[in-house]
Order: C-alpha cells, then structure tokens, then sequence
C-alpha cells in the first residue's frame, strides 16, 4: 500500500504543546518505513499496554511507511484509539461514497423507538464532544440522557476527531439506561459526515438535530439516517430524532417539524439561538421566551411527543435553575437541557413524581396484574385502557419512585 | 542486610540505623510500657545574677549558642508549608559553620525545601526523620542515598518517638511569627502568621536546646503565646520567616470537579445512615477538595436534620469556621490552619482552641483526642484488597507524601473512611496489594470511589455500614468488585521495576516498622 500520507497532529494541547489531562496527541508524517514513539506520563506502569493498542490500529489501518508520534497524559483507550484513528484518517486522503439522499424515510416504527417515545428526559447533560476529560465520568452522575455534542462546542477543525472521540467513548463507557444522544452539525454543514461517523458503531439512541426550521430539515434527516441504517446493516434498530428549534422561523413551523417524520420522539428549544435571532437579550423571568414555548408545546403533544426545555446557562445560580425549573414543568414541558453536572439533583427534585402520580401508577400497574392473571389481554382502569406507553410510563413513574426511596 | 517479615507480610529489615527495629504486630499491641525521656534540667536566673540575654544578634548566633555539635538531630515545624524560609536559611547557615552528619527531623517537608538535596549530597545531612515529600523524597526515590536510613513518622508518631526517646532532638528551630526577647511565640499574629504552632509545642519541651525564629519580635510579655518562655533557650529576630502568600491561601475553596463532589456527596449519605449522625457527633476534617466538600455538604444536612456536632478537629478551613459561627459544631481543635479566615478565628474565638499534637494523636498517652472522634475522611495513592492504604508512595513507587495525621485518625475514630477517586490518569487506586502500607485495613471501615464503594468486612463498623447500606441506592460491592470494575475502565498496570534497596522505613504510630519503601528502577 503506497498512497501518500500528509502531515497531521492533533488531540488537545496546551499552550505549550502538552498533552490535556486525559488526553493524548498524535503526530503523523511520512516516514521511510514504520516508527511508532510513545511518550506517556503513566508510561512506567502502562508501557506494553500502549504499544499494544497503538500498534493494533496502525495495523488495522494498513499503515506501513509513515512516523507516529503519541505523546500521552494518561488518556483512557477510547481516546487513544479515537485519536489514532481519526489522525491516521486525515493523514491518509480518501474517498467518501456520496448519501443516496433519494433514501426513503422510515415508514414504520420498531419496539426501540416506541420504547423512546415515552423514555424520561428530566434532564440531558451536554457533553463537548472533543473533550475526552469531561466524558469519562459524565454517566455517573445520573442525568436522565447524555447529549454527546458535535456543534456548537466543537471548533470546526475538531469536528472530525470530535465524531471519532464521540464513536469510540459511546461503545467504552460502561453507560447503562440512560439515553445516549448525539447533537450532529445541521445537515447542510458537517451534519453528514457526522453521521457517517457516529452511526457506524450502532451505539447510541436519539439524534440531536440543531437549526430546525421546516418540514424538510426533518424529512431529510430522516431520509439519510434512514441510509446510513441501511448502509451499516442496523436491522431492527432504528434511531430517533429530536429537532431542535431555536429561530422564529422554526418555532412558526413546530407543528409541521413535529409530524415530520415518525422518528421524532421529542422537540426541543433552543433559547440562546432563538434570542439571537430575535435580536433580544435573554433576561431571568423569561416572559420573552414565553410565546415560543408555548408554540413549541402544543406542536410537540398535538403530535404525542415530549417537549424539552432550553438549558438554564448561570451554572452559579442554583435558585434560578429551580425556580425556573418549576415554571418549565408547569408549562407541559417534560425536562430540561442540562450543562453542568451540579445542575442534575436540582431539575431531578422538581420533577419527583407526586404522591398523587405515584398512587396513579400503582394502579395501573396493579390492574394489569389483575388483569393477567385473570388471562385478560387487555387491561382498563375505569374506563381507560391500559395500552403500552401507559403501563411503560406507570413502571417508569414507580421505578423512579423506588429509586428516589419515595415508596 | 538481614530482613524479617511483620504481621502483614511486609520484608522490613532487621536493625536500621544501629537499632534493632521493632516489626508491626497489629494496630494496637504495643502496649508501651518503660519510661518516657526527660530533657536536661534547666534553670531560670534573674536578671541581677545572670546578664545573658536570650536575645541572638543572628541566626548564627543561636546555632552557637545552642552548643550544635556534629552528628547532632535538629528539628523544626512545617507550619509554614511552602512559605517557609526558616529551615533553608538554618541549615545553609550549618552548612556555611561547617557542620556534618547532622540529622534532621522536621514535621514535614515542601517543595520549598528542595535546596536541601544539595546537603544531603554534602554529608551535611545523614539522615532524614519524620517526613521526606516532594522533590527531597523523588531524589532519595533514585537513589541519592543518605549515608542512614530514613525513618517516616505520622504527626502522632513524631511526638510518641520524642516522648518514648526514640527521637532526641538536640536543637529544636521554631519558626514563630510573633515572639518577645524572652521566647514566648505566638502563631497567629504577625505579618508571617500561620495559625497553632501545634507540631512544634512537642519539640518545645524535649529538646536540649530550643531556638525562636520570628520576624514579629514584640515587647515582653508576648500573650497570648503557643509555646512558652519557660521552654526557649535563644531568640531571635530576622527579616523574613517566610512568604506569606505561601503560608495560608487568603480562601480555601471547595473542588468543583463532579467526579470529587460526587465521592463527597456519597460520604455523607453514609455518614448519615451510619447511626453516628446524632446530636454531640464529631469529625475531622482536612483541606483537600473532596474533604471540603464533605465539610460543607455535612454542614447543610446537619442544618437540615438541626443536629448539632461537639467538636471537629483538623486540618481547620473557613468550612469548619463556618459551622462553628452558626453554631453547628461546639469547638475545633486546631492543629494547623489553611486559610486566613481560619488564623483570625483562632485567634479570636475561645472555642477555637490550638491543639498541641501530642494531645491531638500520641497513642503512647492517656488518651489522644483522635480516639474521641466519630468520624474522619482521609485520602491515599493506593488501597488494597485488604483495606491496606498507602499514602507515602505512588504506584511507580515514588515517595512523594508525608503521612501527615492519616495513620493516626484512621486508628481512632469510629468510623474511618477513605474518599478517593477510583484511578488518577489511568491508574487505578484499588491494588491487589498497596505498593507501601502507611494505615493498615484494619483501622480503615470505608472505600468511597465515584466507581463504587467498599466496606471493610473485617471491620465491625464495615460489617454494619454493608448490612445498612447494601439495598440502598449507593454502589456498594465488594472491594475486589469494585477493584475489577475500574480496571475495566483503565487496563491493569504492569508491576513496576524496583530495587531491593531500602530506601525508608514507614514506622507505625506505636514505634513498630509497618513497611519499607524501595528505591526505584526508573
């Protein structure tokens, strides 16, 4: 194999060229035959270990006539193998096929998405998506969803090994039910490449779609996804999709960006785009916000799906957060945008289920018992029926209940 | 050199030192026993029969005085930390008169104190006893040999081995930032203040002679004062004792890593469910980030539950200020202070009272304050399966850290728990086997790690924290569980590469060796 290799390093470095805490940076260059350097500040106790991993790659990679330099700062392996691949990636140029965007879009619904329908999204933690760091522990701190995010935390020169970061973390952290959700780049930008990338190892949920504003945003995202699946042979699994409206055009067209497309599970607003678009500041009441929310509301559960609030950026002002938090709740919406970790128990207390909410589960969870044993099919509660978002929500209501020691 | 092995299989030398040592036996079989040392009989002449003045010119001056000879152990406190000028400008002084073989016996040691490699390298300095961390432990880590070997004390140990004669001090050097003609020191005032001059108030009453250093001399009678005239030989007054931005931070502030807040979150679930939360509870605290938040965290569920502690002692921050000021804690025990709203409180509140540290943890006493504490958080480089933590060294076998008052609160409190992040880097802290025992795991109840958290089955405190905890909503598992469970995340380290050369020896607080650290192949 003999085809050219450019010169390429990247990780994130300090100002003086030092490796980031958990982080690693990678040199490739042209070389006559194979060097591979390691240098690592954990090097005594993990050096047969990173030679092998490196080496492991280089070889998936064919790599044969070509320097590579790992200069480390105790990265954990998806970084490692993230960062090698993405650089041996740029190093070598190749060909992309073209999206078949004539793809037709998902025509019907698996038990995956049905199941996301009515998933709980309290909170959803943002994640920069080249930050390896910020990653690592970022499932242990309970937030209903983790948003892996290619956009706007990501500086355009990082995007690419952002996506390998986002791939190789998604199949290493041990992330058990939370849901796993990336914000890719708006379609007409870098969102395709993203989901060349981040699809190919079949490891998360829900896309994060950003700058939505019509009917078609969706269609075709849901046309290229709907490739990509194809593409990587996902068989019964199916991702969802969460538009997110954040211009005055968008919030005009919420109920036609809602029935888009049947992956849609949730619409979501974004307040810093939309007041930058309006042209007005944001201010602590948010009355301003106001009549965009409520657009975003009746478009999001006219067509049965979740509505999501904004992020509450003051990560100084737990107050705020809660106070704002309970007027969120108020309004419909079913959680928040979530930036810091510390922000988590805050959003979780305001939206503990009632002693009323929890009484109405366990209803319907005991009705459906009754209901089976007795070799009924279907189960009713007066005159409702019981049909599978409800007893899911109900489990889910009691689940939560148990889990916040409230029963 | 002929080894033996001690009650948790550590290969520790015979003799050290031209004496034979004692192998650890458990935490508390020493039963002490013999007499204590006595310092030499002094007098106290008026004025009208003696002319001398205690008063030196310069530090020269007192190093004469004091009758300093070769060989000879001088001592000084590190209340100073990184500010300290005191031990640099002393020993460059010795050095200058020529003196060798000396042994030195500081409290503890900081980077500041880095010049001291070169008088190690000059045979000034024989032998280090005490604490050798930072850039002094790295050299000696390689090999700089000292001609004797090292012996590491945690506070609590330091001032048994004074007291029991294991450690003579002949000159004891006390860095006072307020003093008067006559030796009375004080620590909280000054423009070097530095809070209790709790770790040299022991060095005070043993050694044969004891020199005040201060920058703040003030007219006689200096009160209040820490360590009083009736023990000081010589004074004297000197530009600087330190610099103070180095000596206490001007705000101590909590850690604002999740990962950290959440090990602190999970210690006070525990210490709430632990059946220890009760009105007149007391703890200890220290100034690390996770420790502060523990602090603070405890703070708001006491508030909360309107439960009252008796005492906390430490390691004092504004946090444990704080809880004092709203009447949450009824007193701190002070045994050295981290930050300037700390200093002021001590000075000012009479329920803030400076711990000498004999008091505070001397197992070799009628009774140390840390056996009167509930509860205390402690850090480490590195836990084993056996509850066995390590302190001093890191996993590549460095020595890097004194133990500090670790050992000493793990043996005494009720419930002792060590709050760490489970892997620094990508090293894992939970061992098969620590690299150094500092504590050992009989004395520790609980592992606190992000990835999941460990009681200690040997343990009856461990035993009842798990039959307590087990179905609640905290990660509870086994040790070797959760051992297996972070080394999924950061690989298994490969064992590093050491000599069997003995570079230092870890006494334990009863004057038994508990292990010795090995040089390191790098």
């Amino acid at each position: 194999m003999n085809r050219n290799i450019t010169k390429v390093r990247l990780g994130r470095s300090s100002l003086e060229g030092q490796p980031e805490k958990s982080d690693l940076i990678v040199e490739v260059e042209p070389s006559p035959s194979l060097i591979i350097d390691i240098n690592s500040s954990v090097l005594t106790l993990y050096r047969k270990h990173l030679e092998k991993v490196v080496s492991e790659i280089v070889k998936e990679y064919h790599f044969q006539e070509a320097k590579i330099t790992v200069n480390d700062d105790g990265a954990l392996d998806f970084t490692i193998k993230a960062r090698l691949k993405a650089a041996l990636c740029m190093a070598r140029e190749s060909s992309v096929q073209p999206v078949d965007s004539s793809h037709p879009p998902l025509a019907s619904i698996n038990k995956n998405i049905v199941e996301l329908k009515s998933r709980l999204r309290r909170t959803r933690l943002y994640l920069p998506g080249n930050n390896p760091y910020l990653m690592q522990n970022a499932y242990l701190f309970g937030s209903d969803a983790l948003i892996f995010d290619l956009e706007d935390s990501v500086s355009p020169s990082e995007k690419l090994p952002a996506r390998y970061l986002i791939s190789e973390a998604l199949n290493f952290l041990p992330l058990q039910d939370q849901e796993r959700m990336v914000r890719i780049n708006p379609l007409d930008g870098e969102g395709i490449a993203d989901l060349r990338v981040v699809m190919r190892l079949k490891n998360f949920d829900t896309v994060l779609l950003p700058k939505c504003e019509c009917s078609d945003d969706i269609l075709n995202a849901d046309k290229i996804i709907s490739y990509f699946e194809r593409e990587y042979n996902y068989g019964q699994k199916q991702l969802a999709l969460i538009p997110l409206i954040e211009t005055a055009k968008g919030v005009l067209n919420a109920p036609q960006i809602a029935a888009a497309s049947k992956r849609n599970v949730a619409l979501t607003f974004g307040a810093e785009d939309f007041t930058a678009d309006m042209g007005i500041s944001r201010s602590q009441q948010g009355e301003e916000l106001l009549w965009a929310k409520g657009m975003i509301l009746m478009a999001a559960k006219a067509n049965g799906l979740q509505a999501l609030d904004t992020v509450y950026s003051d990560i100084s002002n737990p107050q705020g957060l809660e106070q704002d938090t309970i007027t969120s709740k108020s309004l419909g919406f079913d959680g928040r945008g979530i930036i810091h970790p510390e922000q988590i128990d805050i959003v979780h207390r305001v939206y503990q289920p009632s002693p009323s909410e929890i009484e109405y589960s366990q209803r319907v969870v005991d009705a459906l018992e009754k209901a089976r044993t007795q070799g009924n099919g279907v189960a009713s509660l007066g005159r409702k029926m019981i049909d599978a978002p409800v007893e899911a929500r109900a489990l889910k209501t009691i689940k939560l209940a148990r889990k916040l020691n409230l029963i | 050199m002929e080894t033996i092995t001690n009650s948790l299989q550590r290969t520790i030398p015979r003799q050290a030192n031209g004496k034979i040592l004692k192998p650890y036996q458990g935490a508390f079989n020493n039963l002490g026993g013999g007499n204590r040392a006595a310092p030499p009989i002094p007098v106290s002449r008026p004025a009208r029969i003696s002319k001398q003045t205690k008063l030196c010119k310069d530090i020269r001056e007192t190093i004469e005085k004091s009758g300093l000879k070769n060989g000879d152990t001088i001592s000084f406190h590190h209340h100073l930390r990184n500010g300290d000028a005191v031990v640099n400008l002393v020993m460059k002084e010795i050095a200058a008169m020529g003196f060798k073989d000396l042994i030195l016996a500081p409290s503890a040691l900081f980077p500041v104190h880095q010049p001291l490699i070169e008088l190690i390298e000059k045979g000034v300095i024989k032998r280090i006893e005490g604490s050798m961390n930072g850039p002094i432990g790295k050299f000696v880590s390689l090999g700089g040999m000292l001609p004797d070997i090292p012996i590491l004390r945690s506070h609590g140990g330091r001032a048994r081995a004074i007291e029991d004669g294991d450690l003579h001090i002949d000159v004891a050097f006390i860095a006072a930032p307020t003093a008067d003609d006559y030796g009375n020191a004080y620590g909280s005032l000054g423009k070097s203040a530095c809070g209790p001059l709790s770790y040299s108030h022991i060095d005070s009453i043993y050694a044969d002679q004891v020199v005040v250093i201060t920058d703040n001399l003030v007219d006689y009678p200096c009160i209040p004062f820490s360590i009083p005239a009736t023990h000081v030989d010589w004074v004297v007054n000197i530009d600087q004792i330190g610099d103070a931005d180095k000596i206490v931070s001007g705000t101590t502030r909590i850690t604002k890593s999740p990962t950290r807040l959440l090990i602190a979150k999970y210690a006070v679930e525990i210490i709430e469910k632990s059946g220890l939360l009760k009105p007149g509870f007391s703890f200890q605290t220290g100034a690390g980030g996770i420790s502060l938040a523990v602090t603070k965290y405890l703070g708001e569920l006491m508030a909360e539950k309107n439960i009252t502690a008796s005492f906390i002692t430490g390691g004092i921050t504004k946090y444990a200020v704080d809880l004092l000021h709203q009447g949450l804690v009824g007193s701190l025990f002070d045994v050295q202070v981290f930050d300037t709203a700390s200093i002021q409180s001590l000075h000012e509140d009479t329920a803030h009272w400076e711990t000498p540290v004999t008091y505070y943890a001397n197992y070799h006493s009628k009774g140390c304050l840390v056996v009167r504490q509930d509860i205390g958080f402690l850090g480490a480089t590195e836990v084993d399966i056996d509850f066995n933590v390590n302190v001093n060294t890191h996993s590549d076998g460095y020595l890097l850290h004194g133990i500090g008052g670790h050992l000493d609160v793990a043996a005494g409190v009720n419930l002792s728990m060590i709050l760490i992040p489970s892997y620094r880097k990508r090293i894992p802290v939970i061992r098969d086997s620590v690299t150094t025992v500092t504590a050992p795991g009989e004395t520790i109840d609980a592992i606190v790690t992000e990835q999941g958290i460990a009681f200690n089955p040997s343990t009856e405190m461990g035993r009842i924290l798990n039959e307590n905890l087990k179905n609640s909503t905290l990660p509870v598992m086994s040790i070797s569980e959760l051992k297996r469970k972070v080394e999924n995340i950061t690989g298994i380290p490969q064992p590093p590469q050491r000599s069997d050369e003995i570079i230092a020896l870890i006494e334990y607080r009863d004057g038994t060796i508990i292990d010795a650290v090995r040089k390191v192949i790098p």
